[in-house]
């Protein structure tokens, strides 16, 4: 991607999508009048404030001086986002002493070198003092395991 | 004099046995967190919120207010013994900070910082005492259109003092409005861009949505870059500042308190800029401009006053007017409106005993943080040595069981993902996510108002003009959106941020 500045024009873009979810979302919705206004007036009005913002930033991303989209590390994006659908998929199926060990290494492994025994055993210690503090300390209704 | 009686009510509060308690639980964890690379005052308090709806309010807010100076404390700590600011309000104290550190004068520097941020922190509060009862007696005159107003002044004055592009904030102002609508519409009771999820027909809730943009996302994209901490091999002796040190850090520490206590009540303020702010006095008026960055004692002592006081006095819009003016006091109306609380000026008078209780308990927790913090210097410096492999782990997962425990939703998980997701696409595209937390926070109690206010002009949108305080407060959103746009002040802006 030469020549226009990719930051601006992703931000354009994201406004863009969003501003046509709003719509899409607000169709069936009663708009009214300015007088007595239905449940869809503002969040349509604010949609095309959005669609206007965003259309109004892919220009400018065209014209400005170009810059490219900055790189992204994969690597903590991926496990770190992993770590949490794993305490969701866990916590309600395993409890919580599964969810924390199994979110601490899987988050762990988002820097390198990754010391796999290390995190396990920093898991279960996390794991014991969220069961200490939540459960016995605070008395939330968490299934152990 | 009345502002007395409200003073000793709020000390009576303060001072019981349990508010004292979670005063200090909360200034630690602050302390603690301030210390810690990392984690930011925000994500703890998105994170405890969960835990505090068992408390009586009172004890929440105190204990929720502590963790945010107590990290102004713990962050200065970190700035001036390695250099790393614990979070931006002390970045500025890492300039001559760290070069006194260099010089055997550690604790010197961290002294002068704690008697900075006492007398600062005692100077605000009575600036809050003083400044909330005409605010609030002023505000509960206001009917919807002047609300309107104020909200709208509220969201733009945030950009002014935002980082970054201001079109940019403006539009995720909008962004943020738009995603606060989600959920029933209270005046005709349909659900509106729900998607059929039934877990936000209330509407999203706030809780995973901060921990997922600021949390998360500020995780993802810490790990990007290598942690190094150059600690100072010196021992810190001598915790005492020298007679001339407090001679020559005395005026400054005055100066501070001032700049801090002014731009703190300033929409869109808070404990970032009136550091930077103070600074640039300091240097401004200095006999000698060159001692700066050299390990001038005035360099520490005017942002740390500054960032303490500014931390205190942004609590005023929140509590008077229920307008959050940064993030963090969008947090503490969560939690407000958890404990059941509609924040606005009516909360000084209904509820005088929270009100004036978590004012005197930031003075107390001011003096607890003088008192027990310099004999624990050790135990924050031997934590400053944490490395960040260690920590993110568990903050995820503590993120996480707080995201949960807000409405022991296992959606809100999924949530807190999501917005960590969009979070890290903001920070990598440059945008400041802070301005859509304040619409989100702000919006449906705009479009209500708003609503209202043209149902009773039956549809004429010249009412916001015609009356005189609405009109007189969309002045002074029209001249700061015009500062904004007229290119010599936004220069004057970004020089002020990057000194």
């Amino acid at each position: 991607m030469p020549r226009l500045d990719a930051k601006e024009l992703a931000f354009g873009l994201f406004l863009i999508a969003l501003a046509l979810v709003a719509f899409a979302a607000t169709r069936s919705l009663a708009v009214g009048s300015a007088a007595d206004m239905g449940p869809g007036f503002v969040p349509r009005a604010l949609a095309w404030i959005i669609l206007g913002f965003g259309a109004a930033f892919l220009v400018t991303g065209l014209l400005k001086t170009p810059e490219p989209f900055p790189a992204l590390a994969w690597r903590p994006l991926v496990m770190i986002l992993a770590s949490i659908a794993l305490f969701a998929v866990l916590f309600s199926t395993l409890g919580l002493i599964a969810a924390c060990v199994g979110t601490v290494v899987v988050a762990g492994a988002a820097t390198t070198p990754v010391r796999w025994l290390q995190l396990v055993a920093f898991g279960v210690a996390i794991a014991a003092f969220s069961a200490l503090l939540f459960v016995k300390g605070l008395g939330l209704p968490f299934k152990l395991w | 004099m009345e502002l007395f009686d409200n003073l000793a009510l709020g000390l009576a509060t303060a001072a019981s046995w349990q508010n004292l308690l979670f005063c200090f639980a909360g200034v630690m964890i602050g302390t603690l967190v301030g210390v810690l690379p990392g984690i930011s005052p925000l994500t703890t308090v998105a994170m405890l919120l969960p835990f505090t709806f068992g408390l009586p309010p009172a004890s929440a807010l105190i204990m929720l207010a502590g963790i945010f100076y107590g990290a102004q404390y713990g962050s200065s700590t970190a700035a001036i013994l390695v250099n790393v600011p614990g979070e931006t309000s002390s970045i500025v104290t890492c300039i001559d900070g760290y070069q006194m550190a260099r010089q055997g004068r550690a604790g010197s520097a961290l002294a002068i910082a704690a008697i900075a941020s006492f007398f600062a922190g005692t100077v605000a509060t009575i600036v809050i005492a003083l400044l909330s009862l005409p605010l609030a007696a002023f505000a509960l005159k206001f009917t919807a259109v002047e609300t309107v107003s104020l909200i709208v002044l509220g969201l733009l004055g945030a950009v002014v003092l935002a980082h970054g592009s201001p079109p940019k904030a403006i539009a995720m102002i909008v962004v943020g409005v738009l995603v606060g609508l989600v959920g029933v519409d209270v005046n005709s009771g349909v659900p509106r861009m729900t998607f059929g999820i039934a877990d936000i027909n209330d509407g999203i809730s706030f809780v995973p949505i901060a921990i997922g943009l600021f949390g998360i996302a500020e995780m993802i994209h810490n790990l990007e870059r290598p942690q190094d901490r150059n600690f100072v091999g010196t021992r810190i002796s001598n915790l005492l500042p020298s007679r001339a040190d407090l001679r020559a850090a005395f005026p400054a520490i005055v100066r501070g308190t001032a700049v801090g206590s002014i731009l703190g009540v300033l929409p869109g303020g808070g404990a970032a800029l009136p550091p930077f702010s103070a600074y640039a006095l300091e240097k401004k008026i200095a006999a000698d401009p060159s001692r700066f960055g050299k390990g001038a004692i005035e360099g520490v002592a005017a942002p740390e006053a500054a960032n303490n006081a500014g931390a205190q006095t942004s609590f005023v819009p929140m509590l008077t007017l229920g307008i959050p003016s940064n993030p963090l006091m969008a947090l503490m109306i969560g939690a407000l409106m958890i404990q059941g609380i509609q924040p606005g000026p009516q909360v000084m008078t209904k509820q005088p005993e929270l009100f004036w209780g978590v004012i005197a308990s930031m003075w107390i927790g001011n003096l607890m943080l003088i008192i027990i913090n310099l004999p624990l210097i050790g135990i924050w410096v031997a934590l400053l040595r944490v490395p960040y492999d260690f920590l993110f782990p568990a903050i995820v997962v503590f993120c996480a069981i707080g995201a949960y425990s807000i409405g022991n939703s296992l959606f809100d998980l999924w949530l807190m993902l999501g917005f960590g997701l969009i979070g890290y696409f903001f920070i990598k595209i440059g945008v400041e996510p802070a301005p859509f937390v304040l619409g989100f926070v702000l919006g449906p109690m705009l479009e209500e108002n708003f609503r209202r206010a043209m149902l009773i002009a039956s549809g004429d949108a010249l009412v916001f003009l015609e009356r005189p305080i609405s009109a007189a407060l969309l002045a002074i959103s029209a001249l700061l959106l015009a500062a904004l746009l007229f290119p010599e002040i936004r220069r004057k802006r970004e020089v002020l941020k990057e000194e």
